[in-house]
């Protein structure tokens, strides 16, 4: 049975708490990466979220962080504090597979930048995390992959969504307190969601993508997946600022995104967008009923609710995106497909077969759309401090289910439509179902207003205290 | 030898893609996939207005 967090485990920590600990020398480093690699020795066994695990490298860089703090203090709230990377980060002399035949011997020679950044906020990389091949999919069973696909933390009977489907395992399962992934259409909220985490898709431009495996230029985000809002607000301090590698990295200053994060959601203009699991999608009933008493929380705690609405259909903002990310995949991946077709997994081959289909016209229609859908979602969102949402609408599917109901769970779901839009969103742990899987729902903002979103979340997870069940063992 | 329409198109697209193959089963699945992805094309809007630039659907304008 989960179980609300009473352990006196480290691993079990969130990043704020471990980070007070370290700060006042009453948890060390070397204890709680040695608690975390504990639990994965003792569980990653059954979950497979791995792909690799850097457990003596991550000792020594916990003695050096023990030592460091002991004389200096720390360097701020990440050290000493364990994360994973999706693997498809790149990490200097470490192999980067994206879960991959074509791709299982790959060792990177540089750092993608935020791992760099992690690294220089003292934090202790423990491994690199199992993923949908290339960081792809729709929902597919991708069972002929080089590594098993990882199992719910929760119920291990169930299915874990994608693609950053093993930094969800691992940040859920106590096997690091941040976990980093990458967003092309719902790839950090999806596994977030089924894990009940915050999983944060940031605006398109705020963290850099350099050094990560690209799979839709145009939409690719990376995000970070935690227990709650705070430790996403500290992590972002972190990794927030502009990056030349990164073209698209916007250069601007960096705000401080847990300064206010206290000051509570009174008087903030929150907005309800029900159109998609009330008119678009079918709804699982249990999804509804957690979104009502969102709304009802939220106005509990003294925002004002205002009903808002969009005029397209979810299924058009994903009509409009597929043929972006598919094209665009082809178009990065096209040299592997070339070289490497057979030695990919069978949905990473259909992806690239369906984007041979797409033409170049067919292509600029897809990118006009979605500057016209872009437009008018900004519409929607911009006059409003925070957005209520629905992520996926229907409840965590099990494994024995079968491939046509994932891809209805990773389908029937609104985290596409920020992609498109490019407009930050987070998913928030809003409850648990009756099998006991977490539901969850979506968080969005204005562009850049990431601190007003973790604002609105912070405030939405205290209330509630969902954040605080844990999976067990 | 491709035996339909769809199978030249399928072989065709696979080459645009520089697989060479005549496998039976690979082009079958490139028709699969490309009918798939055709039937989500076919729901783009056939009427945007011509001055519906692309160059401003993916970056942040604040």
């Amino acid at each position: 049975m989960p179980d609300t967090q009473t352990t006196t485990d480290p691993a079990r920590l969130g990043i704020a708490e471990a980070a007070a600990l370290i700060a006042r020398r009453a948890l060390s480093p070397v204890e709680l990466t040695r608690a975390v690699l504990d639990r994965i020795e003792r569980l990653d066994g059954g979950l497979h979220a791995h792909i690799t695990v850097l457990a003596d490298q991550a000792m020594a860089a916990a003695r050096a962080a023990e030592a460091e703090i002991a004389a200096k203090g720390p360097r701020g709230p990440l050290h000493g504090i364990p994360y994973g990377l999706k693997d498809n980060y790149d990490t200097a002399g470490i192999r980067t597979t994206a879960a991959s035949r074509a791709r299982w011997d790959h060792v990177p020679s540089t750092d993608a930048t935020l791992h760099a950044r992690l690294q220089a906020a003292g934090a202790i990389l423990i491994g690199k995390h199992n993923t949908w091949e290339y960081g792809t999919g729709t929902g597919e069973l991708q069972h002929d992959l080089p590594i098993p696909a990882p199992r719910n933390a929760w119920n291990p009977d169930y299915y874990t969504a994608g693609s950053s489907n093993g930094t969800g395992v691992a940040v859920a399962a106590g096997f690091c307190m941040l976990g980093m992934g990458s967003d092309t259409g719902g790839s950090v909220r999806s596994p977030a969601a089924v894990h009940g985490l915050h999983g944060l898709k940031p605006t398109y431009g705020l963290l850099s993508r350099a050094g990560i495996l690209p799979n839709a230029y145009t939409l690719d985000v990376a995000g970070p997946l935690t227990r709650r809002a705070r430790d996403a607000a500290i992590a972002l301090n972190v990794l927030a600022g502009h990056d030349p590698l990164d073209p698209t990295s916007l250069d601007r200053p960096v705000a401080d995104h847990t300064a206010r994060i206290e000051t509570g959601i009174r008087g903030l203009k929150i907005g309800i967008l029900r159109r998609f699991h009330e008119r678009d999608f079918p709804a699982d009933p249990e999804m509804a009923a957690a979104f009502d008493n969102a709304v009802m929380v939220l106005r509990d705690l003294g925002a004002a609710i205002v009903e808002i609405d969009v005029p397209y259909s979810v299924q058009s903002y994903r009509d409009c995106m597929r043929p972006i990310s598919s094209a665009e995949a082809l178009s990065i991946h096209g040299p592997d497909v070339r070289a490497k077709f057979a030695l990919m997994g069978r949905a990473l081959q259909e992806k690239f077969l369906g984007a041979a289909a797409v033409s170049g016209a067919e292509y600029v229609t897809a990118q006009r759309w979605r500057r016209q859908m872009a437009d008018a979602t900004d519409s929607a969102i911009r006059p409003c401090d925070a957005v209520l949402l629905p992520g996926p609408m229907t409840r965590v599917p099990k494994w024995s289910d079968g491939e046509a109901r994932f891809q209805e769970y990773m389908m029937g779901s609104a985290t596409c439509v920020l992609n498109v839009s490019g407009h930050p969103a987070a998913s928030i742990c809003a409850g648990f179902d009756s099998a006991g899987l977490p539901l969850a729902l979506q968080i969005a903002a204005p562009y850049l207003a990431e601190p007003t979103l973790l604002r609105v979340a912070h405030a939405f997870e205290e209330a509630t205290g969902f954040w605080r069940r844990l999976p067990t063992p | 030898m491709p035996t339909s329409t769809k199978d030249a198109e399928a072989l065709a697209l696979l080459l645009r893609v520089g697989i060479e193959t005549m496998d039976a089963p690979l082009v079958a699945r490139m028709v699969a996939a490309a009918e798939k992805m055709r039937a989500g094309l076919a729901r783009q809007p056939q009427d945007l207005p011509p001055g519906l630039e692309p160059a401003a659907a993916f970056s942040v304008k604040s």
